[in-house]
């Protein structure tokens, strides 16, 4: 090691600061900003996500209460201010159901497709696919229902999808297909109401 | 020498030393870092953990609520321990991957909401509000505080929306529901024929030969099962009553300490004229109800009618508001405290109090009559007397004896002789049993178990103390043991015989109503087949699924059946459930008339296809949220 006086050292250290100091302040300063906002950004977040849940909880009182101008007044809320929330996804589902009751089908598709255009769950898409193509199918729009099966991305909904095949390949008047599909789905878990189906098909070609 | 060291160690020496340090305190520090604090984990799901205790926590409670909904009569199918184990394990993980899912996605309830659901909970509540004492304390019995169950049950929320969300939004159309009532209400026209099976049963013959070989090739079926003989020793307090010793003096010490069990309360009978107060009252109610009772009584009171006269009146007249009657006999404890102590307040019969407000209204009580306390003499109740005592002294002895028993049965495992002569008992001798038990102490799945534990059975120990009821020990050893034997033939000739013979009837009814079937499927009179078969023909007319007279296998298979088409009918075979096989054919189906389903029923239908496609979807969703994280269980550490 070098020898300095103590004149020397405090001249080498100034020097240094001159060099490095603004950048070194520099970094402090990113360091705090970086964590505030990271918890300002965290807080925000939670607060968005209770805000949402709560006009979702609202818009299934108003559900509850038969107000449905009240809840789709949420419900629209929710679509406009929070979008990227699941809770909007979740209110057009509700939304969703409530039309169908209703018998109003357009607006039962409308609220479905939004769900296809915003959803980030993948799952949740999946299941707006397979609403939508029952919703289509009773209004005897086979081929966009059809489309709308081919979208289905996850296996996990097998029993469900193959279930729609067979109606649709019923409406197409194509029963061979359709028990394919039913067995299928049959075999993927199925369901009650897959046996009644099945049994009322005419019986396969090979056995006549 | 350390100088020498220290010039040394410097350079490759030092160096070299390190080196080789470093390796030991690398291999052997570093699982220390994954370990954690050494608490085993039972399943692990993405970055978050779950701990032996967690799932405890949640297997306990689980158990209570089983406990709680099927009281004492828990069937033994759901206390699987196993089974329940790894399905709480498997609700753990999924619990799991819902909440980092909800906490990806953004799903979140706010402080309001959860306020509400702890406010509402019943489990927190006294009299219908929330009590934040019994809140706090509740949380504390269960191990939680108060920070850690509000997080959680703000996150049992969340991914209770999300369930909500999918599972309680499925849709049913219209379209579809009338194709499901047409299917449900369709009706079907069958010819059928009923082959009975007695006949085959009796034509069934069986060699001897075959007999032999059956016995031989499943020689494990015949076994006669491993059992035991057991010494044991057996204390109760019941026995023990019957040897205590009684004097006249300490019995009757014994009566006067309890006297108040032998003696009867004083009684009161009384009668009432009652202004109610409506249970939803409104303000004003009370004060006018008090008034009126108030009225009432100043007629009484001064002179105007007697008591009797008012309460006839009342009766006639049945005005809205006032109850008026006779209460009968009346002993403390019985009432709301306000009315007994009126009641008791008043010193002669025929007395009557002013108008007392009780949660019913206001009364204006009559005493009617006074029955004195009554205490029953010691000769009297002796007997009883004489038995309670007996009980209670055998109680305290038995409390010693058992932990000498304890205590003299584990200090000398290999024999009961020592505890025996401690106590004064006999050493007792169970007959042959096996697993299935037997009669008398044999009769307590406790005894049974410990006579096949390890230690009894293969140690050759004594068991430990073994309370199969309050105030009742038994403590056994191993007597004789006989493993699992053949039994002969001759003992399980008439079993195997009648099995093969039911077998074979079998075996010969099927293949004839299969016969059967193809000639029908062939075009072959239903009617000429029956004939041929020994068969009766049976048509039966627009029947439906459910509430068909036939027998329930016919009606399935008549409906599993594909529709006729072309007029060709659809034929198959069920098996009845006394044996007897049937042809059945579908001649004719008629959809349902959709129109005439009750609305109700299409209502509740409508309802349960919802709810079973709702859940569906969303137990799919779970399936397929699970696929996200990697999922570690480790079944052996339950």
């Amino acid at each position: 090691m070098e020898n300095y006086t103590d004149e020397e050292l405090v001249e080498t250290i100034k020097q240094w600061w001159k060099a490095n100091g603004s950048a070194i302040i520099a970094g402090i300063a990113i360091g705090l900003v970086v964590i505030f906002g990271w918890r300002f950004w965290t807080s925000h977040r939670l607060a968005q996500a209770e805000d949402a849940s709560l006009h979702y909880d609202n818009l299934l009182q108003s559900l509850t209460r038969n107000n449905a101008a009240d809840a789709l007044r949420q419900g629209q809320e929710l679509f406009d201010d929070y979008s990227g929330s699941p809770y909007a996804d979740l209110a057009a589902l509700q939304l969703a159901k409530q039309a169908v009751a209703d018998k109003k089908m357009p607006e039962a598709i409308a609220q479905l497709e939004w769900i296809v255009d915003h959803a980030d769950m993948d799952e949740i898409r999946d299941i707006a696919h397979l609403r939508l193509a029952r919703v289509l199918l009773d209004q005897g729009r086979l081929d966009e229902a059809d489309k709308q099966l081919t979208s289905v991305q996850d296996q996990s909904f097998n029993v469900e999808l193959e279930e729609l095949r067979g109606d649709l390949y019923l409406a197409r008047k194509q029963p061979e297909e359709a028990r394919t599909a039913y067995q299928a789905a049959l075999s993927a878990g199925g369901n009650n109401f897959l046996q009644l189906k099945l049994a009322d098909l005419a019986p396969p070609k090979q056995e006549k | 020498m350390l100088q020498t060291i220290r010039d040394r160690a410097s350079g490759w020496v030092a160096y070299t030393i390190i080196g080789l340090l470093i390796i030991p305190f690398a291999l052997w520090g570093i699982n220390s870092y994954f370990d954690g604090s050494g608490v085993l984990n039972v399943a692990q799901v993405g970055d978050i953990e779950i701990s032996q205790q967690e799932f405890q926590r949640a297997y306990q409670q689980q158990r209570q609520r089983l406990q709680a909904m099927f009281g004492g009569n828990i069937d033994p199918a759901l206390l699987d321990e196993n089974r329940m184990k790894q399905e709480v394990l498997q609700q753990l993980v999924d619990e799991k991957v819902l909440l980092q899912v909800s906490k990806d996605a953004g799903l979140r309830v706010s402080d309001q909401y959860l306020r509400q659901a702890i406010v509402g909970t019943s489990a927190f509540q006294r009299d219908g509000t929330f009590d934040a004492e019994l809140y706090k304390r509740l949380l504390g019995a269960q191990g939680y505080s108060e920070l850690s169950f509000e997080e959680g049950l703000r996150n049992s929320l969340a991914t209770e929306q999300l369930r909500g969300g999918v599972a309680d939004s499925a849709l049913v159309t219209a379209k579809e529901l009338d194709q499901v009532i047409g299917l449900l209400t369709e009706q079907r026209n069958l010819r059928y024929v009923v082959l009975p099976f007695a006949p085959y049963l009796e034509k069934a013959s069986v060699e001897d030969s075959a007999i032999e070989a059956y016995f031989k090739e499943n020689q494990k079926r015949f076994m006669e099962p491993e059992r035991v003989r057991v010494s044991y020793l057996d204390l109760s307090a019941e026995r023990l009553a019957e040897s205590i010793k009684v004097s006249d003096e300490d019995l009757r010490s014994f009566y006067q300490e309890q006297i108040a069990q032998y003696s009867l309360p004083e009684q009161r009978s009384a009668s009432h004229i009652l202004v109610t107060i409506p249970a939803d009252h409104k303000p004003g109610d009370v004060d006018k109800a008090k008034a009126q009772a108030q009225e009432i009584y100043t007629t009484i009171n001064s002179g105007n009618k007697t008591f009797q006269q008012a309460l006839d009146e009342l009766k006639a007249a049945k005005p809205s508001g006032i109850e008026v009657g006779d209460l009968g006999t009346i002993t403390k404890g019985m009432l709301d405290p306000a009315f007994e102590t009126a009641l008791y307040a008043l010193k002669t019969v025929g007395d009557v109090s002013e108008p007392i407000q009780t949660p019913f209204g206001f009364h204006i009580i009559r005493l009617d009559g006074i029955t004195p306390e009554k205490t029953k003499s010691f000769d009297e109740v002796r007997e009883d007397v004489t038995k309670q005592y007996r009980a209670r002294q055998a109680e305290t002895r038995f409390y010693d004896l058992a932990q000498t028993l304890t205590d003299l049965s584990y200090e000398h495992p290999d024999s009961l002789e020592p505890a025996a002569q401690a106590l004064g008992l006999k050493i007792e001798e169970s007959p042959w049993f096996n697993r299935q038990g037997g009669e008398g102490v044999l009769a307590y799945p406790k005894v049974v178990t410990a006579a096949f534990s390890e230690d009894v059975l293969k140690r050759g120990q004594n068991s430990e103390p073994l309370e199969v009821e309050p105030n009742h020990v038994l403590v056994i050893r191993l007597a004789e043991h006989q493993d699992a034997q053949p039994r002969s033939l001759d003992a399980v000739r008439d079993d195997i015989v009648k099995q093969l013979r039911t077998q074979q009837a079998q075996q010969k009814i099927a293949e004839t109503a299969n016969t059967l079937r193809e000639k029908a499927i062939a075009g072959g009179d239903l009617q000429a087949l029956a004939g041929e078969f020994g068969g009766e023909l049976k048509t039966a007319e627009a029947v439906t699924r459910t509430g068909s007279k036939l027998d329930s296998a016919i009606v399935r298979e008549a409906f599993r059946l594909p529709k006729p088409v072309d007029g060709k009918p659809s034929i198959s075979v069920a098996t009845l459930g006394n044996g007897d096989r049937s042809v059945i054919a579908v001649t004719q189906a008629q959809p349902g008339k959709v129109e005439d389903y009750p609305a109700d029923q299409r209502q509740a239908l409508a309802q349960q296809m919802a709810q079973q496609r709702g859940l569906s979807q969303y137990e799919s969703l779970v399936e397929s949220l699970r696929q996200r994280f990697d999922i570690v269980t480790h079944g052996d550490r339950l």
